[in-house]
């Protein structure tokens, strides 16, 4: 699938329910997501976040999103484990704009 | 750039499959530093001794470290090369045969023939690594030998992990397997180290891999002039490398050395994207996707289930939920959604069964089928570009599913 673009002027509870809906309207699964800078504007936005998904099935579960702000880079690890412990595996550890601002953040999603 | 005339691109193919594909006789020697901890230093500079020491006692903590995570476990996915139906032999076999379409593609200077060649290759191969990779890391989760771990051998990990570290920077380097051995030590539960350490391993190898097939995505859609078949090559097996023990070590070592420095992470730097390429609906709207998305979660899980009373249910339920869409009091707006869903000639048949009021045509229709039909409504709600619909789309679901 192309990689599609989502806002980066949204918070990161709006960033992460966008890709939740486009994994449930297409069908489709998050495999990656990084912030990302365009030279050209589009609708006068230069910021985005790229999202690569990959195709799912018709009667396949779409993954739960869970995005996590990065604080504390030392805490990468624990944080990792304590989502592991709910179930949520890890997707991405990148650069993301939210609300237009570079923040590091953790995905996660669970079957 | 690199030439693409078919005589380059066949010596340059040729050298480059056999270097990259799994060879008979044992790893190729460009993939075999994916493999080995080779810490031998090149020159024995006074200033580079004290730090060489450390990254050969850092290297051999962490091979016994990985070794007691594991269970002495394989570094990589499974490959018996004297095996002719494993799955190294078949994607060799493969490769060879689209190989040489690759190039008649190219001598014909048919290059969409050949970027799609490519691209197939791409995409029949990866899914025999990931055959590969989770026998792998089921095996590897299956496989540890908790009984040998015993707290002697705790007591050397953690002794010898200060001996290196001089201070705080040790503990982030070492970062979760050292965790993991004070965490035994101190319970006396070696669960701590099941049930923490093999899963942080194989995220960290599930998002190496996710991020190399994250490029192969990206690079799938450039011409062959840019992304020819053997730097595809080279990321398939990039690909197989990222799901590795060693090379989720190393990704984990990166990741607490960041701690001690500015991140290495960027945004991407990109010139222009195309507006169809941006997805941006309303908050509403997504909530309300997010809603229907969870409740067709749901469903799946009954029909995946062996519950025949809840399968009952569900199918009424979503018989309903159809019929409203359908026949409903909003069926003009969902007109176009149904007829692109009935582009399908086995969902139209069913779908009509479903509307001819006949008890025993819609008894006919299962209910995993009419689940498959409104998931095809909710896709082709986007497909179409009809975000209005999300909101009544989720009434109807709500109204209709006691879950």
């Amino acid at each position: 699938m192309e990689p599609k673009f989502h806002p980066g002027n949204l918070s990161l509870a709006q960033l992460r329910d966008q890709c939740q809906a486009f994994q449930n309207l297409t069908p489709a699964k998050l495999v990656h997501l990084q912030g990302a800078s365009i030279e050209n504007p589009v609708s006068g936005q230069t910021k985005f976040n790229q999202g690569v998904y990959v195709k799912i099935g018709d009667l396949d579960k779409v993954q739960e999103l869970k995005f996590v702000q990065v604080t504390d880079p030392t805490k990468i690890p624990t944080m990792i484990g304590d989502q592991l412990q709910d179930k949520f595996l890890f997707i991405f550890d990148e650069i993301l704009f939210v609300s237009n601002q570079e923040q590091r953040v953790l995905g996660f999603g669970k079957a | 750039m690199a030439s693409c005339s078919p005589q380059s691109l066949s010596a340059s193919l040729k050298n480059r499959i056999e270097a990259l594909t799994l060879n008979p006789n044992g790893p190729a020697p460009d993939t075999s530093t994916h493999f080995s901890f080779s810490p031998v230093p090149r020159a024995f500079h006074p200033l580079k001794r004290k730090k060489t020491m450390r990254k050969i006692r850092l290297s051999l903590l962490l091979s016994l470290v990985a070794c007691f995570a594991t269970g002495c476990p394989k570094y990589k996915p499974s490959v018996d090369f004297n095996d002719q139906n494993t799955f190294v032999n078949k994607v060799n076999a493969y490769l060879k045969a689209r190989q040489t379409d690759y190039l008649n593609a190219l001598a014909r200077n048919d290059t969409a023939t050949a970027k799609t060649i490519r691209n197939e290759v791409i995409e029949l191969t990866l899914p025999y690594i990931d055959d590969a990779y989770m026998e792998y890391i089921t095996s590897l989760q299956a496989g540890r030998d908790r009984s040998n771990f015993v707290a002697d051998l705790i007591d050397l990990g953690t002794s010898a992990a200060v001996g290196i570290t001089n201070g705080e920077r040790s503990l982030q380097i070492l970062g979760v397997a050292l965790t993991a051995f004070r965490g035994g030590r101190r319970s006396a539960d070696l669960n701590f180290f099941k049930e923490q350490t093999t899963p942080i391993l194989i995220s960290k190898m599930d998002g190496n891999r996710a991020r190399v097939r994250a490029v192969i995505l990206s690079r799938e859609r450039e011409e062959i002039s840019t992304y020819p078949i053997g730097a595809a090559l080279g990321d398939i097996v990039e690909y197989y490398n990222a799901g590795t023990l060693v090379r989720a070590f190393t990704e984990l070592s990166k990741d607490t050395a960041v701690q001690t420095q500015q991140s290495e992470k960027r945004v991407l730097q990109l010139k222009g994207i195309d507006e169809s390429q941006i997805f941006s609906i309303p908050p509403d709207a997504a909530t309300d996707a997010n809603t229907i998305g969870s409740l067709r979660n749901k469903y799946i899980d009954i029909f995946r289930g062996t519950d025949t009373a809840l399968q009952n249910k569900a199918t009424v339920e979503l018989r309903n939920i159809y019929l409203e869409v359908a026949t409903g009091a909003r069926k003009d707006d969902f007109k176009p959604v149904i007829e692109e869903v009935k582009k399908d000639s086995a969902l139209k048949a069913l779908m009509e069964k479903l509307e001819s009021g006949d008890t025993n045509k819609i008894n006919e229709v299962a209910g995993q089928d009419i689940l498959r039909i409104v998931s095809r409504i909710l896709f082709a709600i986007n497909s179409l570009k009809k975000t209005e619909l999300i909101s009544p789309y989720r009434e109807i679901f709500v109204k209709h599913s006691s879950s």
